[in-house]
C-alpha cells in the first residue's frame, strides 16, 4: 500500500518537480541583465493560437522564422507553456545575449534552427548535449530537454594599419598571408583600363577571381549548396587563396558617389600599387574576421558547456535579484546597473579603442574561469552597486510596470532612503485641477540629491574602463566640487517640490501671410488667421528663498528695451507678452509667493495664488497620490487625445486617433520608498473590448496596421 | 508626424513681353505652418532629415543667386528670406525664356535633383504662343517616402500666373482660368494631384 501510495506520489509530483528545474538555474550570477517571461502567464493571457491568428504576427514573425503559413509556433518545438530566459554576460571582451526555453520536441527544434540556416549545419555532439554554429556569432546548443541560444559578438579592436603594411619590415604578428602578397607584388602591373567616360566616377570593380588550391569539406546533407546564397554570406578571399587577375570595370558607376558628382570628370584610375594594397587590406580583413569568430566560437562553447554541464552559480541565488524580481509578473527584467555600465565601457573601450588592458579592466568583478574545469560557475551571492528590476502585468483592465530599485550596499541605501525623505506641499496640489489634461509632482530632497549625485558619479565614473583606473583622482575632484558647492543654500533655494499641471489645450488665432488675386490675376499680400492649439500649463517649485527668486522675476523688467522683448510688472507677478498672431502662446506669467515659485500660461493659477483661493475640488485618490508619493504622474489620454483632435486633420492620423481614444485609459505612475526600496508603479488603463491588455497590445497593432495598410491602399488608388 | 503636417504654397509668376523678355517671381509660402516651423528650426532632425539652421538655408540662397547671375539674359536677381513668415521669394529679369530656361536646369542640378530636368518655358514669338512645360517626374520618389514626410505633401498647392501684354486667346491647361482682361492665367493645383500626375501644370498659351 506504501508503494502504491509513493508510485502516485511520484506521478503527480514529477510535473513540479521538472518544473523546479527552472532555466533560472543556468542563468549565472554575474549576468548584467536578465529577463524573464512566464510561459504560464503568456498562455493564459495570449494563448499561441490567437497569438498566431493575429495577420502582422504571420506576415512578419512567421516570415523571420521562415515558417510556412500552415505551421503553427506549437510546432516549433518550443516549450512556449515555460518560462523562456534571456541574459546579457560580457566575457573576454565578448558581448553575449543567452536565450534559455524548455523544448518539448528537439527534432521539431532542430528543424526550425535548421531553416534559418543557409549552409548545411554540422551538429557536434558533446557530454549530454549537442550544438551547432548557425553563423559566425549565432551557437545554439540543446538536450531533449531545453536549448541554449547564444549570440556573441566579439569587438575585435584590431585596425588595419597601412603604414604599417607598407612597411617591409613589419611585424610578423601583423603579418597577413606573405605568400600571397609576394606573388600578388610580383605580378605585372595590370593593362592601362579605358579612360572613363565623364561625368561617372569609375568604380573600381575588383573581381578577384581566384583558384582555391584547398579541397573544401563536404556538408552532410547536399540539398542544402541548392539554396540561394543569403547576405550573411561573403565571397570570402582566403588567405591561401591566388589572385588570378583583376578587372578594372569602368563602365560601372559607382552608385555611392552619384550625388556627389557634378559634372567634373573624375579621372583616377587604380594603379598596380593600389590593387596590391587593396588586397593585404582584404586579406588582414579575413584574417581578423577568423580571429573574431574564434573568440566568439570559443566563449559561446564555454558559456553553452557551462550551462550543460556545471553547476552554474545561478542568479537565483543572488539576494539583489530574488528581492525585485516579481515571479508572478508576466516579463520581468532585472539589470545590475553598475555591471551593464561596465560592460558596456569594456566592449566600447576594448573595441573602439584597441585598449585590451581597458577591455579587462572594466570586466564584472566575477566570471568564468574557463581554465579551470571543476571551478563552480560564477560566484556571487548579492549584486554590489544598484539593482533594478521591471516586472510587468497585463491584467484585465490594464498594464502594470512594477518597478524596484535595490542596493545591498548600506550608503547608497541610506542616501536613497534621503532621498525620497521629502513630502510634496499640499501648497501646490491646489493648483491641480483633476479635469485637466494632466500633470507631473516630484518631491526630492535636494540635499539628499546633491549627496547620491556625487556617490553616483564616483560609480558611474568608474564603471568607466579608462577612467576606472584613476578612480583615486576622480574621488578626489568630486569630493572637492562637494566641498565647493554649498548644498545646503541649493536646497534652501530649490528644497525640491515641484509641480507640473498640463491643464488643456487652447485654439489660438494666429496670423499668416497668403495671397489674393483680383479677376485680372494680380497678386495683393494678405493677413489671415488660422487655429492653431495653445498649451496651457503651469508650473510651480517651491522655494525657501523667496528673497534671491524675487529679485530673479523682476530682473527682466530693466532690460526689457534692451532685450527686444515685453515682460510687464503687473503688481504681484509679472508677464512675457508674446507678439499677437505670431506665437502660439500669448503670454507667460512669473510670479513668487508665499514659498513659491510660479511659471504658468494660465491668469486663472495667477489669480488663485494672489488670492488665495482654489477653484479646483481635487479628488481623495489623487490627493492622496501626490502627498504619499515622491512622484505622481497621471496622463487623462482621451482629453489629451480629444484636445489635438483639430491638428489631426488627414485621414489616417484622424482614424488612428479615434481608435487610440476609444481603446487607451489613463496613464498613471506612483514612487516611492518602500520596503528600503525606492519602488515606482505605472499603469495604462485599457478600454474598448479585449480580454485583458496583453490582448490589448496585440489588438492594438493589429488594428493600426490595418488602418495604415487601407490609408496606403486608398493612397494607391488615388495616385494611380 | 503632426510636426510635419504642414501647410506651403509655390507660386510662381511670369510677367512676358511680346519681344519674349519679361520677368519671373518664385515664392515659396510657408507661412502657414510658420509655428510648427519654428519648432522645427529649434530641432537638429525631423523624421530623420536634417534641419539646417537659418545660415545654412541664407547660404544656399546665395548660391542659386550666383548661378542665375552667372547665366547670360538673366538680371536683376533679388532674393529675400523671411523668417518671421518662412517666406522665400526669388525675382529676376529675363531677356528670353531660354535664358531662364538655363538658369533654373542649374538650379536644379545644384539641388541634386534626380530627375533630369527639360525646358520650363517656350515662347514662339512667331506663332505667339508660351507654353508652361514639364511634367514633374516624382511619383517614385514620392512612393519612397515615408507616410510622415508625404503628409508634406497632403495640403500643400501650387500656383501660377502668367501674365501678357496681348490678349490670350486659349490656354490648353482646362484647370487653368484666364482672366477677366484677357491678359492673364492663372493655375492653381494641389500638389498631390501634380505628383501623381494626375493633374498637369503643362499649358500652352495662345496669344493674340
Amino acid at each position: 500500500m506504501n508503494k502504491f501510495i509513493l508510485g502516485l506520489a511520484i506521478v503527480f509530483l514529477s510535473p513540479k518537480a521538472v518544473q523546479a528545474q527552472s532555466l533560472l538555474n543556468k542563468v549565472p550570477s554575474n549576468a548584467s541583465m536578465v529577463i524573464k517571461y512566464s510561459g504560464e502567464n503568456f498562455s493564459k493571457s495570449l494563448p499561441i493560437k490567437k497569438f498566431e491568428s493575429y495577420p502582422f504576427v504571420r506576415e512578419n514573425l512567421f516570415k523571420m522564422l521562415k515558417l510556412d503559413s500552415l505551421t503553427s509556433l506549437e510546432n516549433t518545438g518550443i516549450d512556449f507553456q515555460q518560462d523562456i530566459y534571456q541574459y546579457v554576460l560580457s566575457e573576454d571582451s565578448t558581448m553575449n545575449f543567452v536565450s534559455l526555453l524548455h523544448l518539448k520536441n528537439a527534432s521539431q527544434f532542430l528543424q526550425l534552427v535548421d531553416a534559418q540556416s543557409v549552409a548545411e549545419l554540422k551538429p557536434e555532439k558533446k557530454n549530454g548535449y549537442e550544438w551547432v554554429t548557425v553563423d559566425a556569432g549565432t551557437y545554439i546548443g540543446w538536450n531533449n530537454e531545453w536549448a541554449m541560444i547564444v549570440l556573441s559578438h566579439y569587438q575585435n579592436p584590431n585596425r588595419y594599419n597601412s603604414y604599417l603594411y607598407e612597411d617591409d619590415s613589419m611585424d610578423s604578428t601583423v603579418a597577413v598571408d606573405s605568400a600571397a602578397i609576394a606573388e600578388l607584388e610580383s605580378m605585372p602591373p595590370p593593362p592601362p583600363p579605358a579612360p572613363p567616360p565623364a561625368p561617372e566616377k569609375p568604380k573600381i570593380n575588383k573581381a578577384p577571381v581566384k583558384k582555391s588550391k584547398t579541397t573544401k569539406t563536404k556538408a552532410v546533407g547536399a540539398q542544402k549548396r541548392s539554396k540561394a546564397p543569403s547576405k550573411r554570406q561573403k565571397p570570402a578571399l582566403r588567405k591561401d587563396e591566388i589572385i588570378e587577375e583583376i578587372v578594372i570595370d569602368t563602365a560601372t558607376i559607382n552608385k555611392a558617389y552619384d550625388e556627389e558628382i557634378t559634372s567634373s570628370t573624375v579621372d583616377w584610375v587604380m594603379t598596380h600599387e593600389d590593387s596590391v594594397r587593396e588586397e593585404k587590406r582584404e586579406a588582414y580583413r579575413l584574417e581578423q574576421e577568423k580571429i573574431t569568430a574564434t573568440r566568439q566560437k570559443k566563449v559561446a562553447g564555454n558559456i553553452l558547456e557551462n550551462a550543460f554541464n556545471k553547476e552554474v552559480s545561478s542568479i537565483v541565488s543572488d539576494i539583489s535579484y530574488s528581492k525585485i524580481v516579481d515571479p508572478s509578473a508576466h516579463i520581468s527584467a532585472w539589470f545590475n546597473y553598475q555591471d551593464l555600465m561596465q560592460q558596456y565601457w569594456s566592449f566600447m573601450y576594448g573595441g573602439l579603442l584597441g585598449n585590451r588592458r581597458a577591455g579587462m579592466a572594466g570586466m564584472p568583478r566575477t566570471y568564468y574561469d574557463f581554465n579551470n574545469s571543476n571551478s563552480t560557475v560564477g560566484t556571487k551571492t548579492e549584486s554590489l552597486g544598484i539593482n533594478t528590476s521591471m516586472n510587468v502585468f497585463f491584467d484585465k483592465d490594464k498594464m502594470r510596470i512594477e518597478q524596484k530599485t535595490y542596493t545591498g550596499e548600506g550608503e547608497m541605501a541610506n542616501l536613497s532612503k534621503d532621498l525620497y525623505s521629502s513630502k510634496q506641499s499640499g501648497d501646490l496640489i491646489k493648483l491641480v485641477n483633476p479635469d485637466n489634461i494632466g500633470y507631473l509632482s516630484a518631491s526630492i530632497n535636494t540635499e539628499a540629491m546633491s549627496k547620491y549625485y556625487y556617490k553616483w558619479i564616483k560609480q558611474y565614473l568608474g564603471s568607466i574602463s579608462y577612467v576606472g583606473e584613476y578612480a583615486d583622482i576622480v574621488n578626489v575632484y568630486v569630493d572637492l566640487i562637494e566641498i565647493i558647492i554649498d548644498e545646503k543654500a541649493i536646497s534652501e533655494l530649490v528644497p525640491g517640490n515641484y509641480m507640473f499641471v498640463f491643464h488643456d489645450m487652447k485654439t489660438k488665432e494666429v496670423s499668416y501671410t497668403d495671397y489674393v488675386y483680383d479677376d485680372n490675376f494680380k497678386s495683393t499680400e494678405v493677413k489671415k488667421t488660422r487655429p492653431e492649439l495653445s498649451p496651457n500649463f503651469t508650473f510651480a517649485m517651491e522655494t525657501r528663498n523667496e528673497a534671491f527668486m524675487k529679485k530673479v522675476a523682476a530682473l527682466p523688467v530693466k532690460y526689457t528695451k534692451k532685450g527686444n522683448y515685453n515682460y510687464q510688472d503687473r503688481g504681484g507677478y509679472y508677464e512675457l507678452i508674446f507678439d499677437s498672431g505670431k506665437n502660439v502662446l500669448s503670454s507667460i506669467y512669473f510670479m513668487v509667493k508665499d514659498g513659491k515659485v510660479i511659471v504658468t500660461t494660465s491668469k486663472k493659477s495667477i489669480d488663485m495664488v494672489l488670492n488665495n483661493t482654489s477653484d479646483y475640488k481635487l479628488d481623495d485618490d489623487t490627493k492622496k497620490s501626490i502627498l504619499k508619493n515622491n512622484y505622481s504622474f497621471k496622463l487623462n489620454t482621451k482629453r489629451l487625445i480629444q484636445q489635438i483632435g483639430p491638428e489631426v486633420n488627414t485621414g489616417v492620423n484622424k482614424k488612428i486617433s479615434n481608435y487610440l481614444m476609444e481603446n487607451i485609459g489613463d496613464f498613471k505612475m506612483e514612487s516611492s520608498l518602500k520596503n528600503g526600496m525606492i519602488q515606482a508603479t505605472t499603469s495604462m488603463a485599457i478600454s474598448g473590448s479585449h480580454a485583458n491588455s496583453l490582448e490589448f497590445f496585440f489588438n492594438i497593432m493589429d488594428s493600426i496596421n490595418g488602418i495604415i495598410k487601407q490609408d496606403k491602399e486608398e493612397r494607391e488608388q488615388k495616385l494611380n | 508626424m503632426l510636426l510635419l503636417q504642414s501647410c506651403f504654397e509655390i507660386i510662381e509668376q511670369l510677367d512676358l513681353k511680346t519681344d519674349g523678355s519679361g520677368k519671373l517671381q518664385l515664392v515659396l509660402n510657408m507661412s502657414k505652418s510658420k509655428t510648427r516651423l519654428n519648432s522645427i528650426m529649434k530641432m537638429k532632425t525631423v523624421n530623420g532629415h536634417r534641419v539646417p539652421d537659418q545660415d545654412e538655408i541664407r547660404r544656399k540662397l546665395v548660391d542659386f543667386e550666383k548661378d542665375l547671375k552667372a547665366t547670360p539674359g538673366i538680371t536683376n536677381i533679388k532674393t529675400s528670406l523671411d523668417f518671421e513668415n518662412f517666406i522665400v521669394t526669388l525675382n529676376c529679369d529675363f531677356v528670353n525664356v531660354n535664358s531662364l530656361n538655363t538658369g533654373i536646369k542649374k538650379i536644379a542640378e545644384k539641388s541634386k535633383n534626380k530627375n533630369p530636368l527639360q525646358n520650363s518655358f517656350d515662347y514662339d514669338i512667331a506663332g505667339k504662343t508660351f507654353s508652361r512645360l514639364n511634367k514633374f517626374l516624382i511619383k517614385d520618389e514620392y512612393d519612397k517616402m515615408s507616410n510622415a514626410d508625404k503628409e508634406i505633401f497632403a495640403t500643400a498647392n501650387y500656383t501660377n500666373i502668367f501674365r501678357f501684354d496681348t490678349e490670350v486667346i486659349s490656354a490648353s491647361n482646362r484647370d487653368s482660368k484666364i482672366a477677366a482682361n484677357k491678359k492673364a492665367v492663372m493655375l492653381k493645383l494641389n500638389a498631390l494631384d501634380i505628383i501623381s500626375n494626375k493633374k498637369s501644370i503643362e499649358n500652352k498659351i495662345k496669344l493674340k
